[in-house]
């Protein structure tokens, strides 16, 4: 046993060189007071109160377990767009009108404007459910169908130049001046008095080619690696107008009542590129908090793929991380918008490895905590927010045998950490996993957490028993030439080995996602039979 | 001795007295051997049951006691519900080790500031083993990569300097 004087000095070398902020609880506590917690009392009382609810002040429940519907959207890229990253805009000069308010993004502002004057380098929204009207001061303009998003543009010479990124316009040149189209990958140039109707549209039918069922399954939780196609849809109403198409280098003229279709496919890096700064300009525009732009924007699982985005150039860029913050503080300021947007904010605190996400996380946790899921709370936990952990541990412990939706991963990050509360929920967990016929590939992840967590709590076989499990399973699929789901099972397990939360405890947060990026990333490298079987005698090694 | 009594509990007044409290609290608890998230956690609860149990400020040093009191009942439960053991197996003992050298209310910030001087006169390569280790919270496998020495070499070094380190602050603290 240690000498109290030893640890005296030990204890105060630890603080004395720690030179990390020390933390104030001072507000935490006080929220969970006003919140009606009230610990769990100064003599023997019971072991565990409840942290998420309390007698005097309901809240709502968190919703617990649930899939994975952050990652998920398969089909998910929101392409709303405005290149407003390309033009700069003059101070002055001939601007659009718009015959409503419509969500204008300003370059350089944080926030959307909600206004009806439009100029060169903004980017339009078309909110709400009606058509918006943009007039050109030279006559002609634009119809843009509700949720179209375009840049306004204009060149040295006069000329007007929209950049179509999504949704449908009519457009309807000047009688004495051109006016073009751009989106991207195609251009349209009106002849004077011309008028077109250009619809863009993603083509996710392009991605769902040669998929076996377990790839389709993991592409509908996974974030979208690849950005399907857009396909501009040109109907000539009147005049003519000059075809450029960027992916063969063609060009063509359309005349009165012919309709064109042009795919950006393959999609070029500078197609990539520039969907990727849409992101950021959206983000940096502030159009996702402005007013009523969210729950009109088209929900194509948008936010999910701009939140991946997003936290990749935080991660790059760590100056961009003012805006991210600045994005996710505007969308929990406005209490009007709906717990998915700010549940989608929260997936980015969680995924994002700094400490100002992790701070920004605690202070969201503070004032809105039904918007969390468990995903957040273990990435929080993980990460050593011990308000996180209380409410795991609290997770555990009100839960009561038969209730539905058991904690599992809960527990399972208790139970790794050497905390039994969860141990007969687990152990009954183990048992059925192991009394199925098989495990699904869905419950892949946390039967190995299961076992896991088991293991370290000194259950002798029970990693034992996931091995055997295991071995089963890859059989078991390549007795049906089945080595998809073969490769599947070892390579997701080889995964859960390799994550740690930086202390030697494997991390439970966002297993699935992870599971299956893991497989993405090495199902090239283990094609063979052989290889299937080499790497699952590695893991019984290991 | 007069009762002032925090009626209202308002958040103003609960933030109030954590802040005042807080911070040798949590000291006392990683002295036990609580972890830091563990200590954050013990800490609220201690604050929270206290204040649900009717709190009276009875004084600085009254309260201090009895706020160790109740955080050292919470940390040897959670221990006990972990199934581990606390690194110091006497518990009072230790508290009375911490009160005389470390608590606000006698020794103040005598024993920091003396380990502060007594740091000072350490030599380079130990200095930089206790940045590492204490600084940078590196695992002593991975100082000992770093700094091209054995495991055990990190080792000794550690608990000589440590030794010298006590001897040097007991010194001083006597003086």
């Amino acid at each position: 046993m240690t000498d109290p004087r030893d640890r005296l000095l030990e204890s105060a070398l630890e603080e004395l060189l720690d030179e990390s902020e020390p933390v104030d609880l001072a507000p935490r506590i006080r929220a969970a007071w006003e919140r009606g917690e009230r610990g769990t009392g100064t003599g023997d009382g019971p072991s565990l109160a409840p942290l998420t609810g309390s007698p005097e002040v309901p809240r709502p429940e968190l919703r617990r377990l649930r899939a994975w519907p952050l990652l998920g959207a398969a089909a998910a890229v929101l392409a709303v767009g405005a290149a407003a990253w390309v033009w700069t805009r003059p101070d002055a000069g001939p601007r659009l009108t718009a015959s409503r308010h419509i969500s204008v993004l300003r370059p350089g502002r944080w926030e959307a404007d909600f206004a009806r004057d439009v100029a060169p380098g903004d980017s339009v929204v078309a909110d709400g459910t009606e058509p918006v009207v943009l007039s050109l001061p030279s006559g002609g303009g634009l119809t843009l169908s509700p949720s179209t998003v375009l840049a306004v543009q204009r060149s040295e010479a006069g000329d007007w130049l929209m950049d179509l990124r999504l949704g449908t316009a009519v457009l309807d040149a000047p009688p004495n001046a051109g006016l073009a189209l751009s989106t991207g990958f195609a251009r349209a140039d009106l002849t004077p008095a011309a008028s077109v109707r250009a619809s863009v549209k993603f083509d996710f039918t392009s991605r769902d080619e040669n998929r076996g069922d377990l790839e389709e399954w993991a592409r509908e939780r996974l974030e979208p690696g690849d950005i399907p196609p857009r396909v501009l849809t040109l109907d000539v109403l009147a005049g003519e107008v000059e075809l450029a198409f960027a992916g063969e280098g063609e060009e063509a003229t359309a005349r009165s009542g012919e309709r064109r279709e042009l795919a950006s496919h393959p999609l070029s890096e500078d197609e990539i590129e520039r969907t990727d700064q849409l992101f950021m300009a959206m983000a940096e525009a502030g159009l996702f908090n402005a007013k009523g732009n969210w729950s009109n924007l088209p929900d194509y699982g948008g936010m999910d793929y701009s939140l991946k985005k997003l936290s990749e150039f935080a991660a790059v860029r760590h100056q961009r991380w003012t805006l991210v913050s600045k994005w996710v503080t505007g969308m929990f300021e406005r209490s009007e918008l709906e717990p998915r947007a700010l549940s989608r904010a929260l997936e980015f605190l969680a995924y994002d490895g700094s400490e100002r996400a992790l701070q920004q996380g605690r202070e969201l946790w503070l004032e809105r905590p039904d918007v969390f899921q468990v995903d957040h709370i273990l990435a929080f936990a993980e990460r050593g927010a011990f308000e996180f952990h209380r409410e795991l541990t609290a997770m555990v412990g009100l839960h009561q045998p038969g209730d539905p939706d058991p904690p599992i991963l809960p527990a399972a990050y208790l139970g790794l950490r050497g905390w039994g509360e969860g141990l007969s929920l687990l152990e009954k967990a183990l048992d059925d996993y192991v009394a199925r016929d098989a495990v699904p590939i869905e419950a892949w992840p946390s039967f190995l957490a299961t076992g896991a967590a088991l293991d370290a709590l000194g259950y002798a076989d029970a990693w034992g028993q996931v091995l055997r499990t295991l071995e089963a399973a890859v059989e078991r699929s390549l007795a049906k030439d089945d080595l998809e789901s073969a490769r599947w099972f070892v390579l997701a397990t080889e995964g859960f080995l390799r994550t740690d939360t930086g202390d030697g405890v494997k991390s439970l947060s966002f297993l699935v996602p992870k599971a299956i990026q893991h497989y993405q990333e090495r199902k090239g490298e283990v094609v063979e039979v052989h290889q299937i079987r080499e790497l699952l005698r590695e893991i019984g090694s290991s | 001795m007069g009762v002032k009594a925090i009626s209202t509990q308002r958040g103003e007044a609960v933030e109030e007295l954590v802040r005042r409290y807080q911070a040798p609290l949590r000291s006392f608890l990683l002295y036990l051997g609580c972890a830091g998230n563990l200590a954050d956690d013990v800490v609220q609860d201690v604050f929270l049951s206290v204040l649900a149990a009717g709190f009276e400020d009875r004084g600085h040093a009254s309260t201090s006691a009895y706020l160790r009191r109740i955080a050292k009942n919470k940390f040897l439960k959670a221990m006990q519900r972990a199934r581990r053991e606390p690194p110091m197996k006497d518990l009072d003992e230790a508290e009375d080790v911490w009160v005389e050298l470390r608590s606000p209310d006698r020794a103040g910030n005598r024993y920091l500031e003396a380990l502060r001087e007594c740091l000072a006169g350490v030599e380079a390569r130990a200095r930089e083993v206790l940045g590492l280790r204490y600084t940078d919270r590196l695992a002593r496998t991975v100082i000992a990569e770093q700094l091209e020495m054995s495991e055990s070499g990190v080792n000794s070094l550690l608990v000589r300097t440590r030794k010298k380190l006590r001897r040097c602050v007991e010194r001083r603290l006597a003086g």
